[in-house]
């Protein structure tokens, strides 16, 4: 399913020495999976997950995706492969404002590019909401949903092109327990499914909940 | 939701930038639309009173005296240099259809009964009806016959017969009037022809054979003006050198000598007048463009700074799978619809200007629909122009970045 050989990322800012963000990772998760990527702020792991998420590319080494060279894909292509393989949730969930729930869930759809699907955009999203238990907030916009409930739209938005892999970057930092234990639920449930799942966090608890843990320290990977 | 509801939504959400971005277009387009209107229907009305005055523009304008005298002559001015035999010569002429003859005054008080009025008075030859066009409203125009036999009759103008004989029920047809002390019989009355150029009235005056003019009533041989009319319409130079020819030829001038009179063609001196622009078309005109580069500049701002404050949906965007060619489209497209409402808008309220201006110029409306849509598609497009930079950098976020919390 993924596999990084070797894979490097340098940002260079302005005049100041370039960073190296991460230093010959090398990783490869299965199918189906759920990882955790463990590290202290800057550590990496949002490089690492923005590669994985090809919304940037390496800056050397090799990616493959399902099969895919990704290192070497162009805008096009890598657009193609996250409008119809990978799904994003954020922590500070990334909602449109003033835009309905159900709005929000069909949002991807206009990038799914001209593959019909049997299903229309707002009857997948209706049913997605269903899905996440916000059946009676269809209507609603962001400032009238709880975080939760806002994480679970996104949740939601995340699988409107049925993606097989999920990236979830602190998906409950800025979650109540309660409502972080609901979305972890959610996020098993897509694993059980045979999504893969990998997640960036801090916390242990939900870091246990995945079967196999990457910590990052300085660039470098650490498997736990 | 399909692309252009989402542009809609977008720009409805941000209604005030949008209006504020598009406001020079709008007001840049209706302005510039009224004000073809305003100059359009000045032109033409200038030109009507142009025409109203000559009856034709195919004609050459004769009048005597070498480029000194200005304006409307008066018999008191005019050097007798341009005689009823110049007139019959001209009338010759190859590239002349015919010509008429005329002599005026405009200080001669004409009575009729116990009411006086001092209208412009002209005598003028049996054909000038024909070679102007002009009609009659009632009676008839004095013949050739009459011409010769220098009859006492007389052809009023409208404002003429309504300052002299007020009474509607009564005709004026048979009455007799006084030009200064000679008694003349009404004949005619003529149709009304409205207002010449600087607004006095065409109607006010009277019209009696020329040779009556000359030897009853002004005692001068010589003419104020001879009207030559041509052969074929807009052969106006060739007339001209033909009847400078002529003249100097007639009038014994010497090869250094210069004119003795003044040859005119009456569509070069409407040209001449409709060519100049008034002050408020020039300075509309300076509006219209300032509001339309003033418009340019807020779409390349206001845009720009829209997609500052969007860095996060288009990373979202990004992130759920547009491409920068997506991106690009989306900001292009929502400039784009906003362009065409404003030049939507732009067109209304310039047919608003225009209806409005047409009212205050007392002039009807002049519509110039194929201008104004084009310059309402050049609107558009100059929208997109200016929305290009902006909507290149939405398209250049890096994604990464505009997620970052």
């Amino acid at each position: 399913m993924i596999e990084l050989e070797q894979v490097t990322k340098t940002f260079v800012a302005g005049g100041a020495k370039p960073v190296r963000a991460l230093q010959a990772i090398v990783l490869r998760i299965e199918r189906g999976e759920m990882v955790a990527i463990r590290g202290a702020s800057g550590s990496g792991k949002s490089s690492l997950l923005n590669i994985l998420g090809c919304l940037d590319r390496p800056t050397s080494g090799r990616y493959l995706f399902e099969g895919h060279d990704v290192a070497g894909a162009s805008d096009r292509q890598l657009s193609r492969l996250r409008a119809r393989r990978i799904g994003f949730i954020f922590q500070s969930f990334h909602l449109l404002d003033r835009i309905t729930a159900l709005e929000q869930v069909e949002l991807p759809a206009l990038y799914q590019g001209a593959r019909a699907h049997p299903v229309a955009p707002r009857e997948r999203a209706r049913a997605l909401l269903t899905r996440v238990g916000l059946a009676d907030r269809l209507r609603h916009y962001p400032s009238q949903l709880s975080g939760g409930e806002q994480q679970r739209v996104a949740v939601a938005r995340a699988l409107m092109n049925d993606p097989s892999l999920i990236l979830a970057d602190e998906p409950t930092g800025n979650l109540d327990a309660a409502a972080g234990r609901e979305v972890m639920a959610l996020l098993a449930e897509l694993r059980e499914e045979g999504r893969t799942v990998i997640l960036v966090t801090h916390d242990d608890a939900v870091a246990r909940r995945a079967q196999r843990q990457v910590l990052l320290r300085d660039g470098n990977m650490e498997t736990a | 939701m399909n692309p252009i509801t989402s542009a809609l939504r977008t720009l409805r959400r941000h209604r005030r930038r949008s209006a504020a971005m598009v406001a020079g277009l709008v007001a840049g387009l209706a302005l510039g639309m009224t004000l073809a209107s305003v100059s359009a229907a000045s032109r033409r009305a200038t030109l009507n009173s142009v025409k109203n005055m000559l009856g034709t523009f195919d004609t050459v304008l004769v009048r005597p005296g070498g480029g000194k005298t200005r304006g409307m002559v008066s018999l008191t001015n005019v050097p007798p240099t341009l005689t009823f035999e110049d007139a019959d010569a001209i009338a010759a002429l190859p590239a002349i259809r015919q010509s008429a003859e005329l002599q005026n005054a405009f200080d001669i008080d004409v009575q009729a009964g116990d009411r006086t009025h001092a209208p412009a008075v002209f005598g003028v030859s049996a054909n000038w009806l024909d070679l102007r066009g002009d009609a009659l409203s009632e009676g008839s125009f004095f013949s050739p016959e009459q011409m010769r036999a220098e009859a006492r009759v007389a052809i009023l103008g409208a404002d003429v017969v309504t300052a002299l004989f007020p009474n509607a029920g009564a005709s004026a047809m048979g009455q007799t009037i006084r030009l200064g002390t000679v008694p003349f019989q009404v004949q005619g009355r003529l149709a009304r022809r409205g207002a010449g150029p600087g607004g006095f009235s065409l109607d006010d005056l009277i019209l009696i054979p020329v040779t009556t003019a000359s030897h009853r009533l002004f005692n001068r041989s010589f003419l104020t003006m001879v009207v030559a009319q041509l052969r074929r319409p807009g052969d106006s130079a060739n007339a001209m050198a033909q009847i400078r020819t002529l003249l100097r030829q007639r009038h014994h001038a010497s090869a250094a000598a210069l004119d003795d009179f003044t040859l005119t063609d009456p569509s070069a001196v409407a040209a001449q007048v409709t060519a100049v622009s008034s002050r408020l078309t020039v300075i509309g005109r300076g509006a219209a463009v300032g509001a339309i580069a003033l418009a340019a500049i807020a779409i390349v701002a206001l845009m720009g700074l829209g997609v500052s404050e969007r860095r996060v949906e288009i990373g979202l965007r990004r992130a759920i799978g547009a491409s920068r060619a997506a991106i690009l489209f989306q900001f292009l497209l929502e400039i784009a619809v906003l362009s065409a409402l404003a030049a939507l808008a732009g067109l209304a309220l310039g047919a608003g200007g225009i209806l409005i201006a047409a009212r205050w110029q007392h002039l009807p409306p002049e519509w110039a629909w194929p201008q104004s849509f084009a310059a309402a598609v050049a609107a558009i497009l100059l929208g997109l122009a200016c929305g290009l930079v902006p909507a290149w950098r939405a398209a250049h976020t890096d994604p990464v970045a505009a997620l970052r919390r």
